[in-house]
């Protein structure tokens, strides 16, 4: 047993922290920007669900004249935008925010008011791209990819759908810093690399990769802006430039973007899958390996997006090859995973039963991802529906889940009180069910070979997406449930007295008092209870 | 980066090398920000080079 420890019986008194709406405007303390990205986070995804549900109105039967095509288009689009850089980075940056300094036994993130800057500015880019909707001439409707020649052709929502995409860049570019410095510098002593928790680590390699893709992306649409406004021809073929370039230069950045998303959805659920089992995490050394080769691969992947634009067939081959190696090391990962499930004694509280459904739903994504990796297969796939339910099984039913089984698993310790579990599991539930019955049809859409991105279509794919409406719908109207738990739990939740919340967990978090105090680690853990966290 | 409040549950001769601990992590912390802001700034220019170069030497 370690010393008892100043930091960690409780002592909640003395807490000096600003008042009012300084508190949120100026803040600088790690655990209320956590808070702030993740209130962000859900408001984001509500807006991008909103749109979702109108997609889904307007194509629960052929011929819908819910919203005009140019609006649906639009939809589309934006949908994409903001549930990729509004709803699921924000969220794991807070979740960054909130536990790497409680994990590593730091008082704070080591760039303060830095952090505060990149909240801040994420308010201003959603704002501005949702801003496009309202002025004259059509809000983007390119897609998330933003290809040109399309993508040019957008009026004056054209130059907002930029500059807002180069803020919400400088804000990942300056978490990520954040993150990395973070852990480079202020891990408490005795916390060396391969005792950190693999949420730390997963963050770690993530913010590598976001440092360097964002800058691309950054490029690219720069690239982008004086194509329009300049009179350059980077990507303008009458100027001698190549419209194929801009999707090398995207997806360069594009596909380590989606691993941006996924990473750290690995890290939470190997944090909670050894909770609930009450084992150790089997192989932990292997999985920091596994997520290393994981995001070195995801480099000298990005042409899988473009085996229909006519690469040359060494290329296509290349890339095919180079894309089923990341099956390898992600199979160590769910293999490591279900070897830490085995003979465990296993519970199903919330976090766990996101956990199992990650494994599983998001072993589906991959197996369709490897699917799409086939060159063959793929002229085939490319463009359809089977694309949209790929990705939205590796990220709804993986990303988003994982997010919110890290917020049922931590929520206790930020808040200090427990949540309704009966509700939180109608949660799981709900969604569980929901999500596939909304994303499962859209399989069978895509290899009847209905095109994405189309607000009409051929009667014949009329059943299929009434299922996936009506599960669409129920899911959407499911999620309405997170908030709701959330509220009534930092509300009236039963106060936890333990450090501890559940039985099996590990880790510096579960040292400190709950909730966690305004300021901790101040005086950094002793390398007794480093040694008892990281007992993995 | 301890914060002052740190200081206060110590006796000086700790809070003294705590203090130098603090600015040697300071520099640290300076220069990885630094060198990481670097990687950024090339990569960012470094593209916008690379397409440069492409656009003015056409492949065959
Ligand atoms: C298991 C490994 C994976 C493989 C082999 C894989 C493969 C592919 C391929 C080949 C495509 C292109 C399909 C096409 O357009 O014809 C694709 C699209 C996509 N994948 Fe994956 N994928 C994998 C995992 C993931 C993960 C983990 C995510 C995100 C968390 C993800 C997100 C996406 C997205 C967003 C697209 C569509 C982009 C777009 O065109 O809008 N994939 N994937
Ligand atoms: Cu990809």
């Amino acid at each position: 047993m370690a010393e008892p420890h100043a930091e960690t019986t409780a002592h909640a008194e003395h807490e000096h922290m600003p008042h009012g709406w300084r508190r949120w405007v100026f803040a600088t303390n790690h655990k209320d920007i956590g808070t702030m990205y993740l209130v962000a986070s859900c408001v984001m995804f509500f807006i991008g669900g909103a749109a979702a549900m109108v997609i889904r109105a307007q194509l629960f039967q052929p011929g819908g004249k819910l919203v005009d095509p140019g609006v649906f288009n639009s939809l589309i689009t934006l949908h994409g935008l903001i549930m990729i850089f509004g709803a699921i980075m924000p969220a794991w940056v807070g979740l960054a925010n909130w536990m790497i300094p409680l994990q590593i036994g730091a008082p704070d993130m080591a760039l303060p008011r830095l952090n505060n800057l990149s909240f801040w500015i994420l308010p201003f880019a959603f704002s501005l791209l949702i801003a496009t909707l309202f002025v004259p001439g059509s809000a983007p409707a390119g897609g998330w990819t933003m290809y040109p020649p399309l993508v040019l052709q957008f009026g004056d929502s054209f130059p907002m759908l930029i500059f807002a995409i180069h803020l919400m860049g400088i804000s990942s570019i300056l978490g990520a810093i954040n993150v990395i410095v973070t852990i480079m510098n202020l891990r408490a002593p005795g916390m060396t690399l391969l005792r950190m928790p693999l949420f730390v680590w997963t963050w770690l390699i993530t913010a590598f990769l976001l440092i360097a893709v964002m800058p691309v992306l950054a490029g690219a649409v720069t690239m982008l802006l004086t194509d329009h406004f300049f009179g350059t021809s980077f990507f303008n073929a009458a100027g001698g430039g190549d419209p194929v370039m801009f999707q090398h230069i995207f997806w360069f950045f594009g596909h380590p973007e989606v691993y941006i998303m996924i990473l750290p959805a690995f890290g939470v659920i190997s944090e909670i899958i050894p909770t609930f089992s009450r084992k150790p995490l089997f192989g932990y050394e292997a999985m920091v390996y596994a997520t290393a080769s994981i995001a070195f691969l995801s480099f000298i992947v990005w042409a899988h997006h473009m085996f229909t634009v006519g690469l040359p067939v060494s290329a296509q081959l290349f890339f095919m090859f180079s894309t089923m190696l990341i099956a390898v090391p992600t199979g160590v990962k769910v293999f490591n995973w279900a070897a830490t499930m085995w003979k465990g004694s296993l519970t199903f509280e919330p976090p766990m039963l996101f956990a199992v459904a990650f494994l599983f739903l998001f072993s589906i994504g991959g197996f369709s991802g490897l699917m799409l990796a086939l060159v063959p297969a793929d002229y085939q796939y490319h463009g359809t529906y089977f694309v949209v339910a790929h990705f939205h099984y590796v990220l709804v039913s993986g990303a988003a889940f994982a997010i919110m089984g890290a917020v049922y698993y931590w929520l206790p310790k930020w808040s200090g009180r427990m949540y309704d579990m009966t509700l939180a599991k109608w949660h799981f539930w709900l969604s569980a069910i929901f999500v596939n019955v909304l994303f499962f049809p859209q399989h069978f859409l895509g290899l009847a070979g209905m095109p994405r991105r189309i607000p009409d279509y051929a009667v014949q794919f009329t059943d299929w997406n009434m299922v996936s409406s009506i599960g669409g719908f129920a899911f959407g109207l499911s999620q309405l449930l997170l908030p709701y738990v959330v509220w009534k739990c930092v509300r009236s939740g039963k106060r936890v007295e333990a450090n501890k919340t559940w039985d099996g967990a590990h880790g510096l978090e579960w040292e400190l008092p709950s909730p966690a105090p305004f300021h901790s680690w101040t005086v950094p853990p002793s390398e007794a209870l480093i040694a008892r966290g990281a007992e993995h | 980066m301890a914060p002052v409040h740190t200081m206060r549950a110590m006796a000086p001769e700790q809070q003294e090398t705590m203090q130098q601990e603090d600015s040697e992590r300071r520099k640290r912390v300076r220069r990885t920000t630094l060198v990481v802001t670097l990687v950024v700034l090339f990569f960012y220019f470094g593209f916008i080079a690379m397409m440069m170069y492409r656009a003015t030497h056409p492949h065959p």
